[in-house]
């Protein structure tokens, strides 16, 4: 048993309540808008502190970043139909990602002309390119694509966000930590087996 | 329906390496690699994964604000401690504030040769591997020439060695295979790394083998750079008499290494530059073998062939070395058919038993018709590496349902084979791959003792029914279909073809009465309990000679013959009354 094994669900923050706050936030309660905030934009931003090249950085504050991305995702909220926490963390992850790429297309666009926006942006390497390689994050991003949505988002609450057990069964409606950690455990090996054979 | 819970569950040897990276937990890479080569691809993936779980959990412990003691800066890095001192320079730790993580900054003394210095450090920067120390940056601040690269958590293989003793064989080839990839990613950029030790090879917590201390690397024949720059007693003999330092000289050190692993010393030994050449010249060193008596022959010839002194009779690159250490251990996987890695937690949430056969011929034995039925394989009728024993006769296997070639005894057999969520019945020549379950399906139309082994290509035979624990056992009530080898705890347990091999054999023999020497083999063999995970044990040559002591008795069939022992096996209960026999013969697909 790991100790997150050792803590039960009920012991965490009511992550569940997620689905209800985005009802409520539908509903104009700018209250629930202020607590989705208050959730989401800790969390968010650890994420975003290994993606962003110093180049990005310069343009534009990780915090900033953030804010903006998650404004915009809230704006956007009626496209959001999962009740599922894990499938909300995977919807702003996904417009994160995509204020990350924008930022850097502006970043290269303000560049001396004759710079190729995305060689500028490849030999900017973020945090987390610099460990894993572009290639090999490129073919992560694309393994991970290609699976099923309840597995992306077991991979990606664990592996990126660092979710505990208790809170990733919670997020993905698991009825325990450990049935959330053999989620998690068949969707890694799916990964590197899909991963694995694309680069083949 | 999915045979296995999870219609599309991947090999349990893969899960469980994913079980330990999603549970931030260490894996040692380089031994799961080499016992389970099939999943090198998918398990070198998974590591990538755990390092970027890993990257990621630090990225957010590293905190911009958190506050640091800066004992110096050397350009943009802030220098925090010192971390040790060689001959050719100092290791600091340092914060970067670009890739805002600690790194390992190694400055070189002063008054080293900058350009030098410069221009090798800028060849490394070019080493991209995940075996080889990653560098950052390669530049000259302040007057003195250094460079960054990534810091390390782990203990050296000289640590382990101090702390753990010496290696098995098939841990030590998974760290040689590594550093075999380490060095053919160095030689493929023109250097060499000229001192590959124990010291010099970092295990991380992760279970990574990263190869550091390129200080030493040079240009691969540079004379100019100086030949021993490594240390002595892990040196190429050719070194210490001037030769210019080449691939084959850093593959010498990587067997010198090897064979310290496992043995805790040198091959060679000296106390000065002068006897150690000395030595090296009359051809005078330890053997391997007599070191370590129990070493596999394929892992001892291996690292012997790395330490021939004539380094054109050595390995011609990195990848020969790799391929010899990888076969080497081969055998050694593909011969395990003990217990697979699984717990019974898994068990539970898989909805599938996982039991490891590595095997073979299958041989379905009936009650009912004496003398009759003993079964050569379609496969095996079309191919000559079947039985050579003579078979009384010859009838059609019958796989799926009842058929003529079935005794009065039996009402039903069927062999299937579980791939990809669906069950199918097989008969002899069918394909097989790792992964697939395979289980029989079996009623009877009077009571059945019923025995299951196997045979792999490297001629080891195993019992595989009865299974202690499980809900199946002799003799088998007639009636009702009975899935053989039955269910534990309430899961259905499957027999997993779980290595790569040539050919997958099956053997069962049933009889109306208690085969007296086979029962006894059998519960000498079956160490597998209700609370345990299920374990087939050999059949050694002792207990196959007490197998064919069922019934009359014929001179024993020689054992050496590979795939012959359950031929003979075969041939001796074929004249035993009560007896039936059927053998089917499943061939691994090539992919």
């Amino acid at each position: 048993m790991t100790p997150d094994e050792a803590q039960p669900p009920a012991a965490k923050p009511p992550l569940d309540s997620t689905a209800v706050l985005i009802d409520r936030y539908r509903a104009g309660d700018q209250g629930a808008r202020d607590a989705l905030f208050a959730r989401y934009l800790p969390v968010l931003q650890r994420w975003a502190h290994g993606r962003l090249p110093a180049a990005a950085r310069n343009l534009a504050d990780t915090g900033d970043l953030v804010q903006v991305t998650l404004l915009r995702a809230l704006s956007h909220v009626h496209e959001f139909d999962s009740q599922r926490e894990g499938a909300f963390l995977a919807y702003l992850r996904r417009g994160l990602l995509n204020g990350i790429r924008d930022q850097l297309r502006r970043a290269a666009v303000r560049a001396p002309s004759g710079i190729d926006p995305e060689a500028l942006a490849s030999h900017e390497p973020s945090p987390l390119e610099s460990v894993m390689g572009a290639e090999t994050l490129a073919a992560y991003e694309a393994a991970l694509a290609r699976l099923p949505s309840e597995l992306q988002e077991a991979v990606i609450m664990r592996v990126e966000f660092g979710y505990t057990w208790p809170e990733v069964a919670t997020a993905l409606g698991r009825p325990t930590p450990n049935a959330a950690r053999m989620l998690v455990t068949r969707a890694l090996a799916r990964l590197a087996e899909d991963m694995h054979a694309h680069r083949r | 329906m999915p045979i296995a819970g999870d219609p599309e569950a991947a090999d349990p040897r893969l899960l469980e390496a994913a079980e330990a990276v999603a549970d931030g937990g260490a894996v040692d890479w380089a031994s799961q690699a080499a016992e389970s080569p099939e999943l090198a691809g998918a398990l070198e993936e998974l590591q990538m994964l755990a390092q970027m779980h890993g990257a990621l959990r630090s990225l957010e412990g590293d905190a911009p604000s958190i506050e640091r003691t800066v004992l110096f800066r050397w350009g943009e890095l802030e220098v925090l401690a010192k971390l040790g001192e060689g001959h050719s320079g100092e290791v600091w730790s340092a914060w970067d504030p670009a890739l805002e993580r600690e790194v390992a900054l190694k400055l070189a003394h002063e008054g080293e040769r900058r350009s030098n210095a410069l221009e090798e450090a800028r060849r490394l920067a070019r080493v991209r591997h995940p075996n080889v120390l990653a560098i950052h940056g390669v530049d000259v601040r302040d007057g003195r020439a250094g460079l960054w690269m990534e810091r390390l958590e782990g203990s050296t293989l000289e640590q382990l060695l101090s702390s753990q003793g010496v290696l098995g064989a098939r841990e030590a080839a998974g760290v040689g295979i590594e550093l075999c990839r380490a060095l053919a990613a160095i030689h493929a950029t023109g250097l060499v790394h000229g001192d590959v030790t124990t010291r010099n090879v970092m295990r991380e917590r992760g279970g990574r083998i990263v190869l550091m201390d390129l200080g030493s690397g040079t240009v691969s024949g540079d004379l100019a750079v100086g030949s021993l720059t490594g240390t002595p007693l892990s040196s190429a003999p050719e070194l210490l008499t001037g030769a210019a330092p080449d691939a084959r000289a850093d593959l010498y050190a990587l067997a010198v290494l090897l064979f310290r692993l496992v043995t805790g010393e040198y091959p060679v030994t000296a106390d000065s530059l002068d006897a150690l050449r000395a030595a090296h010249a009359s051809g005078v060193r330890r053997s391997l073998r007599a070191a370590r008596a129990d070493l596999p022959t394929g892992f001892v010839a291996a690292v012997e062939h790395g330490l021939i002194a004539d380094p054109a009779q050595r390995y011609a690159d990195a990848g020969a070395f790799e391929a010899a250490l990888a076969e080497a251990m081969m055998p050694v996987a593909a011969g395990v058919v003990t217990t697979a890695p699984v717990r019974s937690q898994k068990l539970q949430a898989w909805g599938v038993g996982v039991l490891v056969t590595a095997a073979v011929v299958a041989v379905l034995a009936w009650i009912g018709r004496p003398r009759e039925a003993v079964t050569t394989s379609e496969a095996g009728a079309q191919n000559p590496v079947a039985s050579s024993v003579p078979i009384p006769q010859v009838v059609p296997s019958a796989p799926s349902s009842v058929t003529p070639a079935l005794p009065p005894s039996i009402a039903a057999l069927e062999f299937l084979r579980g791939r990809d969520g669906t069950a199918e019945a097989v008969q002899s020549g069918a394909l097989v791959r790792v992964g697939d379950e395979l289980w029989m399906r079996m009623a009877t139309r009077e009571a059945a003792h019923v025995y299951v082994f196997n045979e792999d290509d490297a001629g080891e035979v195993y019992a595989l029914f009865p299974v202690s624990g499980t809900s199946q056992a002799n003799p088998l009530e007639p009636g009702a279909k009975r899935e053989l080898p039955g269910a534990r705890e309430g899961e259905t347990l499957h027999w997993q073809v779980s290595s790569p091999a040539g050919r997958e054999r099956f053997l069962v023999i049933a009889s109306r009465k208690p085969l007296a020497a086979v029962e006894r083999a059998v519960a000498a063999l079956s160490p597998a309990s209700a609370d345990a995970p299920l374990t087939y044990a050999a059949v050694n040559d002792t207990l196959m000679a007490a197998l064919r002591g069922v019934g009359r008795m014929r001179p024993a069939t020689p054992m050496h013959e590979t795939s012959g022992r359950l031929d003979a096996l075969v041939a001796e209960l074929s004249m035993t009354d009560g007896v039936w026999l059927r053998r089917y013969e499943l061939v691994h697909e090539v992919r």
